[in-house]
């Protein structure tokens, strides 16, 4: 039964880990058409027909995906890259070029784990915590596996036998170190006013005051730094197109090419969840208080709680398709001497605060 | 349990093999990225669940990483040296040097099977124990390593300016 409870679990989880990436997808291609005064994908599925009368609504619906683009970016580009050719640069090997999108979706994909989706709720008998791996130190886990992640892009950029490639790898190797830091104090400084290593009962914590009220400078930072992390723009300097064709995964196609879009998107909406669960109060609701231990409680502070991580998705999204990109001095400027000194200020700030 | 521990010694002993043999040095840092990750779920099977998790983002998260990057960096192919003919004398004297270290470790490993006799009952993994731990009882040598870290940073930096003042002074005199 125990086994049981976790296999659905992580099934659970592994939906909401898609299902959100796949709405990141959508909002990237469709918002940023309409960021940019374009259409945007609007074809496939638009037409679509049926003369058997049980079925029009159905293809109604159909129909509006199609329009709205939901179609063309889920369905048609997954298929696509299925079936598109998979293309070994000449001189590598290719167990290494296939295992650098594995290493860099897998990390990403586990941190997930240790994420809290809603409060613990009873349900036929059993006492369920929706947390799939509910460990002591699920913040430094979710660390660690942030620190991870660079293993894929700098093996993708290794293997490629290509010097766009390799060049898109080590900016951004170098900019996951550098920012890994600023990261890391900004967090410490979460903890360090919680009191605890547990998302859970960080989330607890701020039942009355939301986190953001308290450390807004942490926040700050953590969201900059969480920018830098997913290599997004304006600090998407691994694959500037402008310059490196593609970065790191240029002599990358079909599935493999879609899995590194896979990590990146996941990986947005990790840090949106971990933006939500250190500084938004998590499932927490303002002025409302929802009664402990109930399923429908449960899953009202989890649409609460999801839907404060798809604005933080949607935020990233529309910064991304709005700011320009750095330079790669300004880029390392910001990160070492401004954004570290400023979290090791914040640190003492908020030390000399929670003794007070 | 002890079936997961001897699943993970194996795939440590495979990896660590794989660390010293492989000739392209991406592979071999690779090779040791997964042997220290693996390292981390011995501790976590030991319930050191904090030491674990500093593994990991110490030494799979950023050590290896700036291996990986210099690695890059530098663009190092594959060994350029030939492949070194099987001499019976470096066998002889690398079994001899594995022979001593493992005399040497027999009271450690015979320690560490009884582990798996007696149950493991008192878990003081967490943070706070381990955190306790080390700012009580090794304080002094917690305080001391710091110190040697820092003048390890301090003569690294000493180094690499002394080089670049060589440089610049050379320059000048073009």
């Amino acid at each position: 039964m125990e086994f049981l409870i976790i296999l659905i679990k992580a099934f659970i989880v592994f939906q909401i880990i898609m299902g959100l990436a796949s709405f990141c997808t959508w909002v990237e291609r469709k918002g940023s058409a309409l960021i940019q005064d374009r259409v945007g994908a609007n074809r496939a599925g638009a037409y679509l027909e049926t003369d058997i009368i049980f079925l029009k609504p159905v293809f109604f619906v159909i129909r509006g995906l199609g329009i709205l683009g939901v179609i063309n970016t889920l369905l048609c580009d997954a298929v696509k890259a299925l079936f598109k050719e998979d293309f070994v640069p000449e001189g590598t090997s290719n167990f290494m070029h296939s295992l650098a999108p594995f290493l860099a979706v897998l990390p990403v994909f586990v941190a997930f784990a240790v994420v809290p989706f809603a409060p613990d709720f009873e349900l036929f008998g059993y006492q369920v915590r929706p947390q799939l791996a509910p460990i002591e130190g699920g913040v430094l886990f979710v660390l660690a596996m942030g620190s991870l992640a660079v293993y894929g892009l700098a093996v993708a950029g290794w293997v490629s036998n290509n010097k766009f490639s390799l060049l898109g790898a080590l900016r951004g190797s170098a900019q996951m170190i550098s920012y890994e830091l600023a990261m890391g104090v900004a967090i410490v400084t979460a903890v360090m006013w919680y009191g605890t290593l547990d998302f859970y009962q960080m989330v607890v914590a701020q039942e009355n005051v939301w986190g953001i009220f308290i450390q807004p400078v942490s926040f700050l930072i953590l969201f900059v730094v969480g920018m830098a992390e997913t290599k997004r723009a304006p600090f998407d300097l691994p694959e500037a197109e402008s310059e490196l064709v593609s970065g790191y995964f240029t002599e990358y196609s079909g599935m493999k090419f879609l899995l590194f879009w896979l990590g990146e998107f996941a990986e947005i909406a990790l840090f949106s969840i971990i933006i939500v669960l250190l500084f938004f109060g998590g499932w927490h609701i303002p002025f409302v208080t929802l009664p402990e231990n109930v399923w429908w409680a449960a899953l009202i502070g989890h649409i609460a709680f999801m839907t404060k991580v798809v604005f933080f998705c949607v935020l990233q999204i529309v910064i991304r398709w709005t700011l320009p990109r750095f330079r790669y001095d300004q880029l390392m400027n910001l990160g070492w001497k401004i954004l570290l000194p400023l979290s090791l200020v914040n640190l003492m700030v908020m030390a000399a605060i929670s003794l007070l | 349990m002890i079936y997961v521990f001897f699943i993970i010694s194996a795939l440590l002993l495979g990896f660590g093999v794989g660390v010293v043999l492989s000739r392209n040095p991406l592979h071999s840092a690779l090779f040791l990225t997964f042997h220290l990750t693996g390292v981390a779920a011995l501790y976590a099977m030991m319930e050191a669940h904090f030491l674990a998790l500093a593994q990991l983002i110490v030494y799979s998260g950023a050590i290896i990483v700036l291996v990986v990057f210099v690695i890059m960096l530098l663009n190092i192919k594959e060994e350029p040296l030939p492949r070194s003919s099987a001499n019976v004398i470096y066998w002889l004297c690398g079994g001899a040097a594995a022979l001593s270290l493992l005399l040497i470790l027999i009271p450690v490993i015979h320690d560490y099977f009884s582990f798996f006799v007696d149950p493991y009952e008192a878990p003081v993994g967490s943070a706070i124990a381990f955190g306790r731990i080390i700012f009580t009882d090794y304080v002094f040598a917690f305080e001391l390593s710091a110190l040697l870290l820092t003048a390890a940073v301090v003569g690294a930096v000493m180094i690499a300016r002394q080089s670049t003042q060589v440089e610049g002074e050379g320059e000048r005199q073009k």
